[in-house]
């Protein structure tokens, strides 16, 4: 058995069942059956991924744009007073299902809800070896990975090679 | 005891030095009504401390660095390696951020978490973001939390809590969303899904409907017909026209 099969998401992307809200080839939006509050979001990729690192720059890069328009709808059709984006990475951090995706929690005043948390103090000390080696693990970070793209290449090879041939033809054309 | 009354003093040593930035550009009310909102914005560029990171003006841990996005150690954190991430232009909240920086704002969120979770083994990431004071932002510069979390490290407020609702509630809340995001994405045919959720017309409303359908139906045909007519002469005229036009032959 694949983790697909076993994902209550894939199963709603493929019977198309779930309260889908949009949906294009890649990535689908729905309003959660377990909500934390009213309108709570969830936007994922179709294809399955269990962490944020699985799922490839570019698939990220296009489901944010999504989670921004929505965001902005959420704002309108529930007179939210804001709105909380929250991605879940790993069972520690309070994922409960297998399947990546991002929470859209739309906030009003005085909804029971809190997102605050509790300074900790930390010395220079800790500071500067965190931001060490923390500097040193991200340093390769700024070179993405793109969407291949290769029928659009072989169009552009063949355009190429088309025009040439014109241009030969037309030299051939003008010696007398 | 004693604690209290130093914190009470570094926050107004705190504040007196920021206020050296702020003296140089405070504004009353009157000159605020009368300046441009380009004006605004620029002045709650340099209102902004975390444009005062960016510009290299206020010290700060930076992580990571490019021509769009600042990554910088909260000072504040939530737990060791909290990142913030901000973007360098100055915005207030996400909706108010165009489609290429919010991509390239969550691409690289992404690689940081994992940055988190190798450099400090981190057993999870949280990538949180609050946009409005009532969803708990405090300044007024965009930014995005990146938390490495722990077993035992006691930030439970990320565990959602899970409420019962109503098939019916969800389903026009659904009707709702989806009108307006189809609004916003440019979308203005209904998908065919809807239609099938639909009840199906009573068979007098069909009857009329198929006939409507067929009325249809042939208008189509004369149109496709009448477009034929139109091309037919004219693949003649050009024909002929190209003969005309070739002396040699």
């Amino acid at each position: 058995m694949s983790p697909e099969n076993k994902c209550e998401f894939c199963e709603i992307i493929k019977s198309n069942k779930g309260k889908i809200i949009f949906q294009d080839e890649k990535v689908v939006a729905m309003l959660s059956s377990r909500p934390c509050c009213q309108g709570h979001l969830l936007v994922m990729p179709k294809e399955h991924f269990a962490i944020i690192e699985q799922v490839p720059d570019y698939l990220m890069g296009h489901l944010s744009k999504i989670v921004n328009k929505i965001s902005m709808a959420v704002f309108e059709v529930f007179q939210a007073k804001g709105t909380n984006i929250l991605i879940q990475n790993g069972v520690v951090s309070g994922q409960k299902t297998n399947h990546f995706m991002v929470h859209i929690i739309p906030r009003k005043e005085n909804d029971n809800l809190n997102f605050q948390w509790q300074p900790k103090q930390l010395n220079e000390e800790q500071m500067s070896t965190i931001e060490i080696k923390l500097k040193e693990e991200s340093s390769g970070i700024g070179d993405f990975e793109k969407e291949e793209k290769k029928p659009v290449k072989v169009d552009n090879e063949i355009q190429k090679i088309d025009k040439e041939e014109n241009y030969l033809i037309k030299q051939l054309n003008r010696i007398p | 005891m004693i604690i209290e009354p130093l914190n009470i003093l570094f926050n107004l040593i705190g504040n007196f030095k920021y206020k050296q930035y702020l003296n140089a550009i405070m504004v009353t009310e009157e000159e605020l009504a009368n300046m441009s909102p380009e004006q605004i914005q620029e002045l709650q560029k340099q209102n902004c401390i975390f444009c005062h990171i960016i510009s290299g003006r206020v010290a700060s841990k930076k992580i990571y660095e490019d021509d769009k996005v600042l990554a910088i150690l909260d000072i504040n954190p939530s737990n060791p390696g909290h990142i913030l991430l901000l973007t360098k232009e100055h915005y207030q909240i996400m909706p108010q951020i165009p489609d290429d920086i919010i991509a390239h704002v969550f691409m690289v969120a992404k690689s940081l978490s994992h940055a988190c979770l190798r450099a400090l083994n981190a057993e999870g990431t949280n990538i949180f973001i609050a946009n409005g004071a009532p969803a708990g932002q405090k300044a007024s510069h965009f930014m995005v939390h990146i938390i490495p979390r722990m077993k035992t490290d006691g930030l439970n407020m990320f565990n959602l809590a899970e409420k019962k609702v109503s098939d019916d509630v969800l389903e026009q809340m659904r009707t709702a969303l989806k009108n307006k995001v189809n609004e916003l994405f440019g979308i203005k045919k209904r998908e065919p899904i809807d239609m099938d959720d639909k009840k199906q017309p009573s068979e007098e409303k069909k009857h009329v409907e198929k006939q409507k359908t067929k009325n249809n139906q042939d208008k189509k045909k004369q149109h496709e017909e009448k477009q034929e007519n139109k091309e037919k002469p004219n693949l003649d005229d050009i024909s002929s026209f190209l003969i005309k036009n070739e002396p040699g032959k």
